[in-house]
């Protein structure tokens, strides 16, 4: 998983704004618990994508606690699309040579 | 046990460099993330889903000092980008105000002739470093976080660069004010140059910070490539292969190559092969010089 943090993160912020805790529930979520990202350490895989400007974020208020919620830029959009097609052509070739 | 936690990530985050706004940032961040996590169960086990306060706190000036090194290097090009716009237009001042005057005719003398080599020597420093930092910050731009070396060269170049930015602009304005009252310089030469000078002092002063501000968080430690690896491509040419086990010729070379550019521009521009040879023989020697006292600086040689 390590060497795809990236996309992986990217895909999970597609559907739409989240804050950090949100990203690794929907992480673990979708994939049915074979992504079990180690809690604290999603905060410096969002801030090298923001540091990229591949995510915005910006603070929220919930019940008088400060919440930073991420989103997609269309940076992001652009290398999710690159991403996941580069995804697709390494799983078909390892598929191909694997069975 | 959260806010346990929390004065433990908060000193951790400090020895490591990160603090103020960044440092408050991950504070509430982790703070929201702790509270969402023990409400399911209990802190204990929220703290240690976590993770550990000290790695967590390394990791995060681990990205921070490479987003920083990026922008102060980004940064730092842009400011001297608007030097150079500065230097053209400390150049069509003087031509435009009456031409060039004597190098000697300054008052005094001594401060005319340093700020005259320095006009021409610094901004070149500058140009030179400021692209090498450039250069490294976009061949590593992929980079997630790059390691401790990398970024001292990176934030070695850019600081040289910025420096020789700074010097330079010193120097126009050390000219304009030596040279005010030499013929035929015009009377609205000095407060000109002085004008842009001011100006100028402006983004340079905001790259100075850029680059003073990344050097505070601890990045991972790691080794660094040098100029080398920057040309890697063009070090792979046959007839250069063997230059990189020879950093000393290749300042030659380098040196040789200036000083016959130099050389040409001397001659054309002063009408006599003499200028041409005391030109070239000046920025070939400048290079030589620039080599030795800031190459393993630039990382130019280890």
């Amino acid at each position: 998983m390590k060497g795809h943090v990236n996309l992986l993160l990217l895909a999970t912020l597609r559907r739409g704004p989240l804050h950090g805790y949100a990203v690794v529930e929907e992480l673990r979520g979708t994939s049915e618990g074979a992504f079990d990202l180690a809690e604290g350490t999603v905060y410096p895989a969002l801030y090298r994508l923001e540091g990229a400007g591949l995510l915005a974020s910006k603070w929220t208020s919930l019940s008088g606690r400060r919440r930073r919620v991420y989103r997609l830029t269309g940076r992001g959009r652009t290398e999710l699309s690159r991403e996941r097609k580069e995804w697709k052509a390494f799983a078909s070739a390892m598929e191909s040579v694997v069975t | 046990m959260i806010d346990r936690y929390l004065i433990d990530l908060r000193r951790a985050l400090k020895e490591a460099g990160v603090d103020g706004g960044a440092a408050e940032r991950v504070l509430a961040e982790s703070r929201d993330h702790l509270l969402e996590l023990a409400g399911e169960g209990d802190e204990p086990a929220a703290v240690a889903r976590f993770g550990d306060a000290r790695a967590l706190a390394q990791q995060v000036a681990a990205q921070l000092a490479t987003i920083r090194t990026r922008r102060a290097t980004y940064g730092s090009f842009g400011a001297l980008a608007l030097a150079g716009a500065g230097y053209v237009g400390f150049f069509a001042a003087v031509n435009l105000g009456g031409g060039w005057p004597d190098i000697a005719a300054g008052s005094p003398a001594v401060l005319g002739i340093l700020a005259g080599i320095g006009i021409f020597v610094f901004p070149q420093v500058a140009f030179v470093a400021g692209c090498l930092a450039l250069l490294r910050a976009l061949r590593l731009r992929r980079g997630a976080v790059l390691p401790a070396d990398e970024l001292r060269v990176m934030r070695s170049r850019a600081a040289v660069a910025v420096g020789a930015g700074w010097s330079s602009i010193a120097c126009w304005a050390v000219y304009a004010v030596v040279f005010r009252s030499a013929a035929p310089l015009e009377s609205w030469v000095a407060p000109a140059i002085l004008g842009i000078c001011v100006a100028l002092a402006v983004p340079l002063g905001a790259g100075t910070i850029a680059v003073v501000r990344s050097a505070a968080p601890q990045a991972a430690p790691g080794p660094a490539g040098d100029v080398f690896d920057d040309f890697a491509p063009i070090f792979r040419l046959a007839p250069l292969r063997s230059l990189p086990q020879h950093p000393w010729r290749f300042a030659a070379l380098f040196a040789a190559g200036i000083a016959l550019v130099g050389f040409g521009l001397g001659w054309t521009e002063e009408g006599d092969p003499g200028s041409g040879i005391f030109r070239g023989a000046f920025e070939g020697l400048a290079v030589l010089i620039c080599f030795a006292a800031l190459g393993r600086r630039l990382a130019l040689r280890r």
